[in-house]
């Protein structure tokens, strides 16, 4: 009997079993990350830091400041809502500035749905390898309870990170999640979250225009063959 | 190359679901149909279908730069003078990821090149994962020997060929919303992507943006990297072909695709290479031509899943399936009939299509679907294979 090389994948598997839409998925990654913590409002980081009031007020204001600045401009309320929802627009105090070169008139941009800052309240926590060893825990989960557990007073030594705290924004399409200002998923919920690098620094959202492809798909059952 | 009935792997439909193949039944009717499988020899496999596919795939690539080179050509594809550049700045530099090619294939004569799948080949997810698995299982179910294989190395290949060819990231994936099909499709082709090492994210095409002439998704960021699952000439032809130009968007596949999935590339490899023993007679229709003949099949220049073909069998019966394409023009292929089985399930006779995938460079396996019909469309049944001497 011939002997043939085998014609089939030594292995298959599937990574995701998720519905694709609205996912981001991201592949175990080499990109450094950084810790920070997601609130959805003043009061909730107060709540949950009954110790560090000021430095939560602090960090939303910067924020609520940064808010305009940094939040992507729409012309229309209607383009606006079409992105982030009904009733989850507002006009830009900006508008003189952008008013100047065009056409005039308001701008529109989302709300503020929430903030990120920096984690300054488990600076103190050491994370020791093995110490949240329970099979199936979630680094995320282990991360939220240091953030809890920060009132039981344990200190250690880890560097302090410093991030400029910067407004967060939700899409209508994917209402779970926080974004920042130039549309990067930060977080699914508030809590302690490991931010990429390049989601640490505001950076500015800008106005746009969807929907210039899928017309002729109108057309057909399938786009595919 | 025989059909056998099989028995079929209890709860394999909540399996099916649970992996996202949603698409498993349409309409009412199965598409995948596990009630028998196709079995090829060794010889079938690595004499005549990997050979046959590689070097079509090398034929179809060699017109790549023969076509680009030439205004006329271009024009005769249908190809807008204002895209020109655009299509050549990307050949050869922008490798291409994945196609599939349809073949008229009996088992016992040469496989005959029917037409290219090249721009958006779809039942990936089918043939990569869901065949692979139904063939282990059989296997361990005792239905099929420990010694059947497969002519199935697509999701491996996949895999290499998403980490060779260095994608801007996060890399996104994009179709038609409203397609489960489509979505299914991309959702594997991320998978895989994933698996490589990749950033990836999904955005519904209709939700792709511009900003100052750079792609943008949902809330603004640049688009630098996008599989797209729509076909070019679409892309070409629709509010956003401008924005194409300006763009800093790598797309895969890549924008000389839109010369390969035009039924023109047919009569231009017959051109080229005359009577060849894995290509059919092929030429442009053009006004003088004559009413269809016995033997011959009408396509468009642009059609998918079947729609619009026309053809006019040897003993002068004439089958044809509607759909929307056809106003840029048409080519004439001779007729070449797929091979008959008889399914005893349905007591009827079925008419059977083998997709070769094509894979970076390399043949990387096969997708059987079979149809009442000698025309196969979309909802073609897609059964699993095996090889075994």
């Amino acid at each position: 009997m011939t002997m043939h090389l085998r014609k089939r994948s030594n292995t298959v598997a599937l990574a995701l079993l998720m519905p694709a839409t609205g996912l981001l998925m991201t592949a175990c990654s080499q990109d450094p990350q950084t810790p920070a913590v997601v609130y959805s409002s003043v009061q909730e980081c107060q709540d949950k830091n009954p110790q560090g009031k000021e430095q939560c007020l602090t960090d939303y204001q910067q924020a609520a400041a940064l808010h305009p600045k940094v939040a992507p401009k729409y012309q229309t309320v209607q383009e606006c809502e079409a992105d982030f929802g009904a009733q989850r627009c507002e006009i830009s105090p900006e508008r003189q500035q952008y008013a100047s070169n065009s056409s005039g008139g308001s701008f529109f941009m989302p709300m503020m749905m929430g903030y990120m800052a920096s984690q300054m309240f488990n600076r103190p926590q050491v994370m020791q390898p093995g110490s949240f060893s329970s099979a199936g825990a979630q680094p995320r989960d282990n991360v939220r309870q240091a953030d809890n557990n920060q009132s039981s007073g344990s200190t250690g030594g880890a560097a302090a990170t410093t991030m400029q705290p910067q407004p967060l924004y939700k899409s209508r399409d994917d209402a779970g999640t926080f974004r920042t200002a130039d549309n990067s998923a930060v977080a699914s919920k508030s809590g302690a979250v490991n931010v990429p690098s390049q989601a640490l620094s505001p950076r500015v959202g800008g106005q746009r225009r969807i929907g210039g492809f899928g017309a002729t798909a109108a057309s057909v059952e399938s786009a595919g063959g | 190359m025989q059909r056998k009935p099989i028995e079929q792997r209890s709860g394999w439909r909540e399996y099916a679901e649970s992996v996202g193949f949603d698409y498993h039944t349409i309409d009412g009717e199965p598409y995948w149909d596990e009630s028998a499988y196709y079995q090829f020899s060794w010889q079938q496999i690595e004499a005549e279908l990997e050979p046959a596919t590689e070097e079509l795939h090398e034929m179809a690539l060699s017109l790549v730069p023969d076509i680009l080179a030439s205004e006329q050509l271009l024009s005769q594809l249908g190809i807008a003078a204002s895209h020109w550049d655009y299509l050549a700045a990307s050949w050869p530099g922008q490798p291409q990821l994945y196609g599939r090619m349809d073949l008229c294939y009996d088992g016992l004569t040469t496989p005959k090149l029917l037409e290219l799948n090249y721009d958006t080949p779809t039942s990936v997810f089918e043939s990569g994962f869901f065949q692979w698995i139904w063939l282990e299982e059989q296997i361990e179910n005792g239905l099929l020997p420990a010694t059947a294989d497969q002519f199935n190395s697509l999701q491996e290949k996949l895999i290499e060929a998403f980490k060779a060819l260095a994608l801007p990231q996060p890399f996104y994936f994009s179709s038609v919303e409203a397609s489960s099909e489509d979505r299914g499709n991309v959702r594997y082709l991320m998978d895989c992507a994933v698996q490589a090492g990749l950033s990836a994210q999904y955005i519904p095409l209709e939700t792709l943006g511009q900003r100052g002439g750079q792609f943008v998704d949902v809330v603004g960021t640049a688009v630098n990297g996008m599989f797209k699952l729509y076909p070019w000439e679409f892309m070409l032809a629709e509010e956003y072909a401008s924005v194409l130009l300006t763009s800093d968007t790598r797309f895969v596949e890549p924008p000389w695709k839109a010369l390969l999935s035009n039924k023109g590339i047919l009569p231009l490899l017959w051109q080229k290479f005359p009577d060849h023993p894995n290509l059919l007679p092929s030429f442009f229709e053009d006004s003088a031509n004559q009413p269809l003949q016995k033997g011959w099949v009408r396509k468009p220049l642009y059609s998918r899943e079947g729609a619009n073909v026309e053809l006019v069998d040897f003993n002068g019966e004439r089958l044809a399936a509607s759909g929307p394409y056809g106003s840029e023009g048409y080519i004439r292929q001779q007729f070449c009939p797929l091979p008959k089985f008889y399914d005893e399930s349905r007591q009827s006779a079925v008419y059977t299509l083998v997709g070769s995938w094509v894979v970076g460079d390399r043949a990387a396996g096969i997708a059987l679907r079979e149809d009442a019909s000698l025309i196969t469309r979309n909802s073609s049944r897609f059964l699993p294979h095996i090889i075994l001497d």
